[in-house]
């Protein structure tokens, strides 16, 4: 009985081509889209799976209050982690890294640059990532020990075996290979080429294990299967006070499950409000939405069609068929498109995939082997389905024999009323994705061409060391005389990275409440002149100046928080030291392009700790011809590392990744659902204007113009798209401004967007009905007539 | 005012080729009631669709009011059509989508007439046939002769100077047909010129003069009158 249905199903589907060609194609591309959806979500959710104990590994999150407002991110101090294994049984481990870093191992004359942190013993009993070589028990146990991802071997090694083999990091000391593991998988959270344990001289390691005030490490823990986790927080918090009783920073830890670190990590006043997670939803709808547009497709097509089969339920009426066999029988021929659709739409995937890949920068593989792909998938052909077919095969299958065969029959007009409103909800959802895409480009640029405060275009930054800080006025001197370079200051972070935040220095007559945190970089000698930055009042640090070791310049939005009436000369206190204020700066761009800029003090480099040497060009050099001479330099006065260099400009701009992948991919996802709606607007109005034919043919003999002809068709269509316009214009305006509302410099939405759409939305509905009525106004109305 | 001289019309198909129009001559002066009859298919339709300049002849002359039209352009057709012609069909050719009034409107909108222009000649034409109180009725709800004389009303509600009716009451029974053949008749005496299409011996009574065609071609003229 099926396999009769399918094969009558399937004479249908050829019997009429162009509408199953439309048909199919509209649902292939919705698929498809949903498709690609469905894995970019499944590899969002992948994220840490690999990992063992996923379930009861957990990260430490602290928030401390300053300035009333509260801040949370991963840093705990050095001795927390100890603390809590030793005290508290329902933690397995707990152990913590350092932030990674950048830093150069060499094998004799192999050197490279790799990123990598420090970590406790137990690191590798917790994070079970797999040794390919060595023993994870062991393997970072000892001080000078190092465990590589196999590619750093690789790179470092070649194809020799790296186990028990010396490697020397940042040209200074030396640590023995114990343990190579397999690369990270692309979904891990953490992200190293290399770690080394905690190594501290017994001096430092007084100072450090009882320093519960600076927080440079994460903190990770596991517990036991089955631990009361809120219980658990408030024994870390209690943990922590009696350590540090005189806590002014109110600092109060959570714990965030590792399920939570990719998509849920951003927090606010405290708690998480989401991250990632809140784009998983985003494309979770718009996948929906791109499926009912084209489902809707079908059933507009299809119920369309069906006056032209009305005949054939007729006869199979009176030659005894029940409505639920005929149900069945329309249902089958939908079932059968959805088919073939899912076929072509996995063929596109399969097809498009690398190119997809690149774009969201993963490595997704189609999913086969897994289970749940399938799932998903059999659910999205049987939601599929469902939704286009059984509407169109009731409705088919409720005609009215007797009408039917008597030649009386029309289509009711009750059906149009549907149908209108499903192609305008089509056409609402496309204006929405197209405006959301233009206004999250606008957005983009608008934080793109913001006055960053500085000048980012040609200006070189490269990572300093200590025989580079050594020899830094020698370095500056050799670079000036190449005569591409116009300026040379040293900074403690790289122009568009905030590595330092502590507490506003004290100033004479400041308020008793009035403390708040600071950002903080070392920067030398003719900083402003490098990078451009203004200065407000006073001056740029001086060369060779000795007082200049105990000045300090403040930006704009610090001064404006202290209300220090003519700064220049004050003095304030500093970690017990007093400073005096030399200058007041611009506001510059450093962290969010999207923020405002926060307070920040600028203190004098000193050669503690190495940190960038910027370099600006002269205007007009060319990169590529200064780049080599700079090279040079630095490799005769820093032979022990490689030479690599970024433009700050190209670093700025990576601050856009997020928001340009969602912007690249809403395009996409708009243009496609704006392309369904045209193929399903276009097979309406040809069935449309085939209902109007003899119509037309009279208008025509009475008089009408080819123009007025399709006036008069364009008008029905015109108007459903505007009604969705309208519809959709506040929808829009509040999604956008919700989403804008995220960022503190934000662009304010313009009326233009909207009527721009609106304007091309109804051009290309005007074009559609104009290229397929034409044929119809031209035809002879002659020939009309008589064929009827 | 229609001077017809040697006008061929060839109809190809893929393989047939159907002469519809052989060559042939016609002259309806203004003010003439004409009647033209002959048998199935023997291009009756054909000169009718040519006459109202919804067809093209392949050769031949066509003289307007004076004007050789013969090569005339699409919308050069459309602007003398819809100025001086009306159609009455056999099938009525209503739209089902429009009311009475609606339809009758229909052409007085394609010239340009403004809304109370057009109020005012529907008005005048829908009582003239006796259609007042039906105006808001849809087609499928009139009686087939109703119908004819909607179509008749819409035909005539631009003050054409030529009507061309094929087969009017060839749906209709013998006393709605003979109403239409009234009607069309004092239009004639009113001054429209009618070239009218029809089978019938006793319709054909109506008109001056009786065209007969064979083949393609007129065999004799019979005047009547
Ligand atoms: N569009 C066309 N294509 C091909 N042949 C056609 C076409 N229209 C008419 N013909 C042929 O031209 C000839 C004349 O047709 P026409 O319709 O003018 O006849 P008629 O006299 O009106 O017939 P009837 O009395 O049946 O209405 C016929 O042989 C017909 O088959
Ligand atoms: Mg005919």
């Amino acid at each position: 009985m099926i396999i009769n249905y399918l094969k009558i199903a399937f004479r249908n589907l050829l019997r009429q081509k162009a509408f199953s060609f439309t048909n199919i194609l509209g649902l292939s591309i919705g698929l498809a889209c949903a498709l690609f959806i469905v894995m970019w979500i499944l590899d969002e959710f992948s994220y840490d799976r690999f990992f063992k104990n996923y379930d009861t590994i957990y990260s430490i999150k602290v928030t401390r209050t300053f300035d009333n407002t509260k801040n949370t991110d991963g840093a705990v101090a050095y001795p927390l982690t100890n603390a809590i294994a030793e005290k508290i049984p329902q933690v397995k481990y707990a152990v913590e890294s350092t932030y990674p870093s950048s830093h150069v191992l060499a094998f004799n004359e192999n050197k490279i640059k790799k990123t990598g942190y420090q970590v406790s013993a137990n690191f590798f009993k917790l994070f079970t990532f797999p040794f390919l070589q060595g023993n994870a028990a062991t393997a970072v146990t000892d001080p000078n020990s190092v465990v590589l991802t196999a590619a750093t071997a690789q790179a470092l090694f070649g194809n020799h075996s790296p186990l028990g083999k010396l490697v020397t990091l940042d040209n200074q000391q030396t640590y023995k290979v114990t343990g190579v593991i397999a690369d990270i998988p692309h979904n891990s959270t953490l992200q190293f080429d290399f770690v080394i344990p905690y190594s501290f001289s017994p001096e430092d390691y007084q100072h450090v294990a009882n320093d519960w005030v600076n927080a440079f490490n994460l903190g990770y823990i596991e517990v036991l299967p089955g631990t009361n986790i809120a219980a658990l927080e408030k024994q870390i918090n209690q943990l922590y006070k009696q350590n540090n009783p005189n806590d002014d920073a109110k600092t109060s830890y959570l714990l965030q499950p590792m399920s939570e670190w990719r998509l849920y990590s951003d927090f606010k006043d405290g708690k998480n409000v989401g991250g990632m997670i809140d784009y998983v939803h985003l494309f979770s709808i718009i996948a929906v939405v791109i499926l009912l547009i084209a489902c809707i497709n079908f059933m507009n097509l299809s119920t369309a069609q069906a006056e032209k089969r009305a005949k054939e339920v007729g006869v199979r009426k009176t030659l005894g068929s029940d409505r639920a066999s005929l149900v069945f029988q329309f249902f089958m021929e939908s079932f059968l498109m959805v088919c073939i659709a899912f076929v072509i739409a996995l063929l596109l995937v399969y097809l498009l995939l690398p190119s997809f890949n690149l774009m969201v920068d993963k490595q997704i593989k189609l999913p086969f082997a897994n289970a749940k792909f399938w799932l998903y998938a059999v659910l999205m052909i049987v939601f599929t389905a469902i939704v286009a077919g059984i509407y169109p095969a009731v409705y088919l299958s409720s005609f009215n024999a007797a009408t039917v065969l008597k030649g009386t029959f029309k289509a009711s007009n009750k059906l149009l009323a549907p149908r209108k409103l499903l192609v305008i909800g089509q056409f609402a959802a496309s204006f929405v994705l197209i405006v959301a895409t233009i206004i999250v480009y606008q957005q983009i640029q608008h934080a793109r061409h913001r006055d960053l405060g500085y000048n980012p275009n040609d200006l070189i930054i490269v990572s300093s060391s200590p025989e580079l800080d050594n020899n830094y006025e020698v370095l500056k001197q050799q670079l000036l005389n190449t005569g591409v370079v116009d300026a040379v200051t040293r900074t403690t972070s790289p122009m568009t990275e905030i590595w330092n935040y502590s507490p506003a220095p004290d100033w004479p007559g400041r308020p008793q409440n009035n403390n708040f945190i600071v950002s903080a970089m070392a920067v030398g000698s003719d900083f402003a002149k490098t990078t451009g930055a203004r200065m407000i009042a006073g001056r740029d640090f001086k060369e060779g100046s000795i007082a200049d070791s105990t000045g300090i310049i403040y930006n704009k939005a610090a001064m404006d928080k202290m209300n220090l009436p003519d700064p220049i000369g004050k003095q304030v206190k500093f970690f017990g030291k007093t400073f005096t204020i030399i200058g007041v700066m611009d506001n510059i761009v450093m962290a969010s392009p999207y923020k405002q800029v926060d307070p920040m003090i600028m203190l004098f480099y000193d050669n503690k700790r190495p940190g960038f040497v910027d370099i600006r060009l002269k205007n007009g050099v060319q990169p590529q011809n200064a780049i080599p001479k700079i090279a040079a330099i630095y490799k005769t006065l820093n032979p022990a590392y490689p030479f690599e260099y970024k433009f700050a400009d190209d670093e700025f701009n990576k601050k856009f990744a997020t928001e340009e992948l969602i912007g690249k991919l809403t395009n996409i996802f708009a243009s496609i659902s704006i392309f369904i709606c045209c193929i399903g607007l276009a097979g309406l109005v040809s069935f449309s204007i085939q209902k109007r034919f003899k119509e037309i043919a009279i208008r025509k003999i009475l008089g009408a113009s080819v123009w007025q002809i399709i006036e008069l068709i364009a008008a029905d269509f015109l108007k459903l798209v505007a009604i969705a316009i309208v519809i959709a214009i506040p929808i829009t305006w509040w999604l956008m401004n919700g989403w804008l509302n995220n960022y503190t410099y934000h662009v304010t939405i313009q009326p233009m967007v909207f009527a721009l759409v609106a304007i091309v939305m109804l051009l290309i509905t005007l074009i559609i009905v104009g290229l397929n009525a034409r044929n119809a106004a031209t035809t002879n109305p002659a020939t009309v007539i008589k064929s009827e | 005012m229609i001077q017809i001289k040697q006008l061929k019309k060839v109809y190809r198909t893929d393989e047939v080729e159907t002469v519809a129009l052989n060559a042939i001559n016609l002259m309806v002066e203004k003010g003439e009631f004409v009647a033209i009859m002959g048998p199935s298919g023997c291009g009756k339709t054909t000169l009718m669709n040519i006459l109202g300049l919804l067809d093209e002849p392949d050769s031949g002359s066509f003289i307007f009011n004076g004007i050789e039209i013969a090569h005339f352009s699409e919308s050069q057709r459309v602007q003398l059509r819809k100025q001086n012609i009306g159609f009455v069909f056999q099938n009525f050719n209503l739209i089902d989508e429009l009311t009475v009034y609606e339809n009758v409107e229909l052409p007085l909108i394609y010239t340009g007439h403004k809304s109370s222009e057009r109020k005012k000649m529907v008005t005048e034409v829908l009582e003239r046939m006796q259609l007042m109180h039906r105006r808001s009725h849809y087609p499928q709800q009139l009686s087939g002769g109703q119908q004819q004389r909607v179509a008749v009303a819409r035909a005539v509600v631009n003050k054409p100077a030529l009507i061309l009716a094929d087969e009017p009451t060839g749906n209709l029974d013998s006393k709605n047909g003979n109403e239409v053949m009234q009607l069309l008749t004092e239009l004639n005496e009113q001054g429209t010129t009618i070239v009218m299409v029809t089978h019938s011996e006793h319709d054909a009574k109506y008109s001056h003069r009786i065209i007969r065609m064979l083949d393609g071609q007129t065999i004799m003229e019979n005047i009547l009158v």
